[in-house]
């Protein structure tokens, strides 16, 4: 923690970065805060709880283009990271990024297999762990029994707009699920299907599979399972896997070889 | 509340054959907005169009939905009809019945239910659609023609005779094209040479034709009427001005190798012409042969030191030229299937085993041999001379299903040839079919076998092996039904059309579509046969599909028409319906510009924010870019959300209400 | 010869020749490759590319009676040398299994009993023997003594055993043996002409 709180007062020292996003604690409750000086670092801190702070700074950063930042990143906002890179909405040669490996019980809890980022300077590795349960189980269901169990979890939501809130892949300035002709307003819960596939399509080949949007949903809907399943999809039919490789982008943002040649 | 006519075609019997038009018309009365309905044998027909004029008018219609055939084939047409009865030509909606329905089912209840479904559906948009209005844009009066061959000549003098600017480009350092290797031409035996040089010498000569050869076009951008060109004209290494043409240089060049005009059979100098009345005259150095460039500066410079006008320039550099044009005519030809896929006829190792296009340039009197048909290995004169047809084409094995078309009357040709040069030889002609099509064809055919002997056999060869200064020739006559072996002492072979081997990387510059076998694809196979897909960019001669000479000329011809067209009018107009990209919604993610296949998208800054902006010049309105952005900022014109979801609830309505699934209000 | 279009469905020759080989021989468009490719063309009354044309216009009897499906060696010039790639040496096998079903008298005895000699031989020992079969063969067609002098140089240099040899696998022979029981039986049964 130390270690931390020197590295990042050192950057802010240097103006190496013009403020660092990191986790504040704050009446006994760590929550995100942009430290720009030196004090307050000592409330500076790493803890389990998970915020998503690389949408955060995408704000941050489409309204200050031309600062630098730095930013605390677990695996899984390293991974938002690098895809939010290949949509044009951070560069990652703008920002400072200062690793932190998830304790073992997070990791757990999360079910998740790459807990840590790439480089890290907190904590240490905890291994990885093979979630998904849950969708075995469901794609074990017959199809009947599935798209009763969908619809009946759908019927749930109260259309908080948690989920998007916390993804840290919504970076839309207005969004669709805001869309009076999709989704009227006023209407709970919202029209089945149609919310939840708005989501799912507007997240396959980029969802990183953080689960803060699960994590969020109050009445919960097990709407990681969505989108493991889609991630599942994209991984067979074109073999990405969204936020590992800094390099290519997600196979449905670009158009595949030879896009004039004679049709039918 | 809208007004919507809807107006049933029965296109004869292909609608009303298989769908119930009455049924269908009772169901369309009740569709809600729907205010007139009614049927007509052909909508498409004067009088059927002025039947949705006057009900128009009558029932003070603001929407029109025709259910006929395809938007392909009558969008247009109706679009004009409306517009004439004072209707925005983009408030028509078409249900296709006949390609969607009839044509493919064949229950008349299920049909009938079906062509129900599809007004529903078209109702339903055209409820939602909205007045567009044409872009108006200034059309560059000049047009650039690819290809020096004789569709490219054609093209360039028809447009420059009728008043319009041309660039005629040419990879080659000579205009002429293959029409230029050959000697004579089918049936009436043309010499090749006196029809073509003179209409060579008049591209040379006309004032509204600018002549680059040597050049190739390296990127197109922008789109019909103002299409932004780059040119690379390579380092000739003798200055165009100076160069009188009077060949010194060649004469004191000491190099000598293979002529690729002549195909091997002949030499040439390191500085050349690919043949005497070559087009422009100015010869050029071979860069990767000359010893200036191979061996060092001060090496050799024979043709620098015979030069009386100085036009030697070894330090000429390629010159980049950037041109605007209105219309673009491709007529780039073709290419010859290489022969030495055919292990089983020698694959290239026999000499006596000629290319067709081999023989033509030996019996040319301007060729290697000036005119002499000899068997290339000992320069003896042939008496047994066998021709092979269809070697590649018609051979799926080998990649070319297709008929190349103009071999059967070449190799007819040929044979008559033969004989006339050489009467005491005979020919014999493997051929599969003859396919003598075209204007006095057959009649060329019939007396090739019948005043010049030539043997026809009809079957494929299976084999041609050495047998000492012999070709054994082993085929089978079909017709007889036994095997047959011919002792012959020069075999040529009719190599299969083929396109160029570049043309899928000129389709992307040019971004036209080409076919699985690299021709380039027209519009319309019946209808629109020169032109490509993309407006402004048209097709004549061999890179379309094989073509003869009479061929080639007339695609030419009609390609410069429609080029003319163009030119006719000060301003086009250009399709309205295409992407708009709203800057509020846009995240910036670009995406978009990623996926246009015309690069019709750009980046741009609104308030330092990063976004889409599309050129509605460009925009062909294909609507991939819409398609791919997530944040749903980009409408499509004629085809917004709004009114495609309505579309698609429309047929659907009972089954999302008996699930208790809602689609979006509509 | 019988022609053409017989009162049955005209596809049903070329029909049962795809389903029993696999190859659709409406592709031929009779360039001829085949047969001027065959090495054994000159012995053949009908040629390769006729075959295929007789099957497609249903001349079932010409076909299955024809000595051209016995004489084909299957070296696979044909095949190779196709333009549509269609693989005679199977439809030639099925022809001759098809011939044999369906009883038609097979007009070159000498190569049908070499083939029943050969397989005879292969289901004793697992492999040919060659002595054996050369004698069998030629007792039956009554020329006893025609292979003798090379016969003779080949024993000499050890090339052919005396003596069959089994090989070890023989339980593996049986049960292919057994597999095509039925077949083999019904045209052992199946003689007689037609």
């Amino acid at each position: 923690m130390e270690a931390l709180r020197a590295k990042v007062a050192q950057l802010l020292k240097e103006k190496a970065i013009s403020g660092f996003l990191g986790l504040k604690l704050e009446h006994g409750h760590p929550s995100p805060f942009l430290f720009t000086g030196e004090e307050g670092l000592d409330l500076l801190v790493v803890s389990d709880t998970r915020f998503p702070l690389t949408k955060l700074l995408q704000r941050l950063t489409s309204k200050y283009p031309e600062e630098k930042f730095g930013v605390m990143v677990r695996g899984c906002d390293e991974r938002s990271l690098i895809e939010l890179h290949k949509d044009n909405q951070v560069n990652l040669e703008h920002l400072v990024t200062v690793g932190v490996a998830c304790s073992q019980e997070l990791a757990q809890r999360c079910g998740c297999k790459v807990p840590y980022p790439s480089q890290f300077e907190v904590g240490e590795p905890a291994t990885g762990v093979e979630g998904g349960g849950e969708l075995e189980s469901i794609e074990g269901m017959a199809e009947d029994e599935r798209f009763n169990f969908w619809m009946e979890q759908f019927g749930k939501c109260i259309k908080c707009y948690g989920c998007r809130n916390s993804c840290p892949l919504c970076y839309c300035s207005e969004c669709t699920l805001e869309d009076s002709f999709l989704v009227p307003p006023g209407e709970t819960p919202p029209k089945a299907p149609i919310f939840h596939l708005i989501r799912a399509f507007h997240t396959v080949g980029r969802c990183i599979d953080c689960g803060l949007c699960e994590e969020a949903c109050p009445v919960g809907i097990p709407l990681r399972t969505i989108y493991k399943k889609l991630g599942q999809v994209v991984s067979e039919l074109f073999g990405y896997s969204p936020g590992k490789e800094v390099e290519g982008r997600s196979p449905l943002s670009f158009l595949g070889e030879k896009p004039f040649k004679e049709q039918g | 509340m809208a007004r919507v006519g809807v107006f049933v075609c029965w296109c004869g019997s292909n609608i009303a054959g298989t769908v119930d038009i009455e049924t269908v018309l009772e169901a369309a009365r009740r569709i809600a907005e729907v205010v007139h309905v009614e049927d007509n044998k052909y909508t498409c027909s004067e009088s059927g169009q002025q039947s949705i004029k006057k009900a128009i008018k009558e029932h003070d219609l603001d929407r029109v939905v025709v259910a006929s055939c395809s938007p392909l084939m009558h969008e247009v047409t109706f679009r004009r009809c409306i517009e004439s009865a004072g209707l925005n030509p983009y408030l028509l909606e078409m249900a296709n019945l006949r390609e969607h329905c009839s044509w493919v089912h064949r229950n008349r209840g299920e049909a009938t239910d079906k062509a129900i479904k599809l007004i529903g559906m078209a109702v339903a948009k055209v409820r939602r659609l909205e007045p567009l209005i044409p872009i108006r844009m200034p059309v560059e009066k000049r047009a650039l023609v690819l290809g020096g061959g004789i569709a490219g000549i054609q093209a360039a003098l028809d447009i420059s005779k009728a008043g319009y600017l041309v660039t005629l480009v040419e990879r080659l350092p000579t205009i002429g094209g293959h029409m230029a290797q050959l000697d004579k031409t089918f049936p009436t035996l043309d010499c090749s040479a006196c029809i073509l040089t003179p209409k060579m010498g008049e591209v040379l000569h006309d004032e509204n034709i600018e002549l680059l050869t040597y050049s190739e076009v390296e990127e197109v951008r922008g789109w019909v009427g103002n299409f932004e060109v780059q040119i690379r004209k390579k380092a000739r290494s003798v200055d165009m001005v100076k160069c009188t043409g009077c060949g010194e240089c060649i004469e004191k060049c000491p190099l000598k190798l293979p002529s690729e005009w002549d195909l091997g059979l002949g030499l040439r100098k390191a500085i050349y012409r690919p043949f005497p009345q070559a087009v422009p005259g100015v010869p050029v150095i071979d860069r990767e042969q000359c010893f200036v460039f191979t061996k060092g500066k001060e090496k050799c410079r024979a043709c620098e030191r015979a030069c009386p006008a100085d036009a030697i320039d070894f330090e000429q550099e390629d010159e980049v030229i950037k041109r605007r044009f209105g219309a673009i005519v491709v007529a780039t030809g073709f290419s010859l299937f290489d022969e030495k896929a055919y292990g089983e006829y020698g694959g290239g190792q026999y000499k006596d085993v000629i290319s067709a296009l081999q023989f033509e340039r030996m019996v040319n009197a301007a060729g290697p041999t000036g005119g002499h048909i000899i068997k290339p290995s000992n320069g003896r004169e042939p008496r047994n001379v066998v021709f092979v047809q269809c070697v590649g084409s018609r051979d799926r094995a080998k990649g070319i299903p297709y008929c190349s078309k103009i071999c059967c009357m070449y190799t007819a040709k040929q044979a008559l040839l033969l004989k006339e040069h050489l009467p005491e030889s005979q020919a014999y002609i493997f051929c599969i079919d003859i396919r003598a099509g075209g204007k006095n064809y057959e009649e060329f055919v019939n007396r090739v076998q019948s005043e010049y002997g030539a043997i026809y056999i009809r079957g494929r060869v299976s084999r041609i092996y050495e047998r000492g200064d012999k070709l054994i020739v082993k085929g089978t006559d079909t017709l007889a039904g036994i095997p047959v072996e011919v002792e012959a002492d020069l075999v040529v072979l009719a190599t299969a059309i083929a396109s160029q081997s570049d043309s899928p990387q000129l389709a992307r510059i040019l971004r036209i579509p080409y076919d699985e076998h690299g021709f380039f694809s027209e519009a319309h196979p019946k209808l629109r046969p020169v032109e490509s897909v993309t407006r402004g960019i048209f097709l004549a001669g061999a890179c379309q599909s094989p073509k003869d000479i009479p061929d080639s000329v007339a695609t030419a011809g009609a390609a410069a028409v429609r080029v003319c067209e163009l030119f006719a009018s000060d301003e086009l107009a250009l399709e309205p319906a295409i992407a708009l990209v709203d800057a509020e919604r846009c995240s910036g993610c670009l995406n978009c510009l990623e996926v246009c296949p015309f690069e019709a998208i750009r980046e741009e800054r609104v308030d330092s924010r990063r976004v889409a902006s599309v050129s509605e010049s460009i925009c062909q309105g294909c609507g991939t870019c819409a398609a791919v952005c997530r944040s749903e900022a980009i409408t499509m014109k004629g085809f917004t959300s709004p009114q495609l979801y309505s579309q698609i609830a429309a047929p659907f309505e009972e089954i999302l209400k008996e699930l208790e699934v809602e689609m979006p209000s509509c | 010869m019988r022609c053409l279009l017989v009162e049955e469905e005209v596809h049903q020759f070329s029909n049962l020749v795809k389903a029993l080989s696999g190859e659709d021989v409406s592709k031929c468009y009779q360039c001829g490759k085949c047969s001027a490719g065959c090495p054994i063309a000159s012995e053949m009354e009908i040629l390769p590319n006729r075959i295929i044309r007789l099957i497609q216009i249903n001349s079932k009897d010409t076909v299955l009676s024809s000595s051209t499906i016995w004489l084909c060696a299957s070296c696979e010039t044909c095949f190779t040398r196709c333009p549509e790639e269609i693989d005679l040496v199977r439809v030639m096998d099925v022809l001759r299994r098809l011939s044999l079903e369906e009883g038609y008298r097979c007009p070159e005895e000498g190569i049908l009993r070499f083939n029943r000699f050969f397989l005879a031989s292969v289901k004793n020992y697992g492999r040919v023997h060659e002595l054996g079969l050369m004698m069998k063969y030629n007792l039956a067609s009554r020329q006893p003594f025609k292979d003798l002098g090379q016969g003779i140089a080949l024993f000499r240099r050890g090339k052919i055993p005396l003596r069959p040899q089994r090989i070890k696998g023989m339980d593996q022979i049986k049960g292919i043996f057994a597999k095509s029981k039925p077949f083999l039986e019904r045209e052992a049964s199946g003689g007689g002409g037609r």
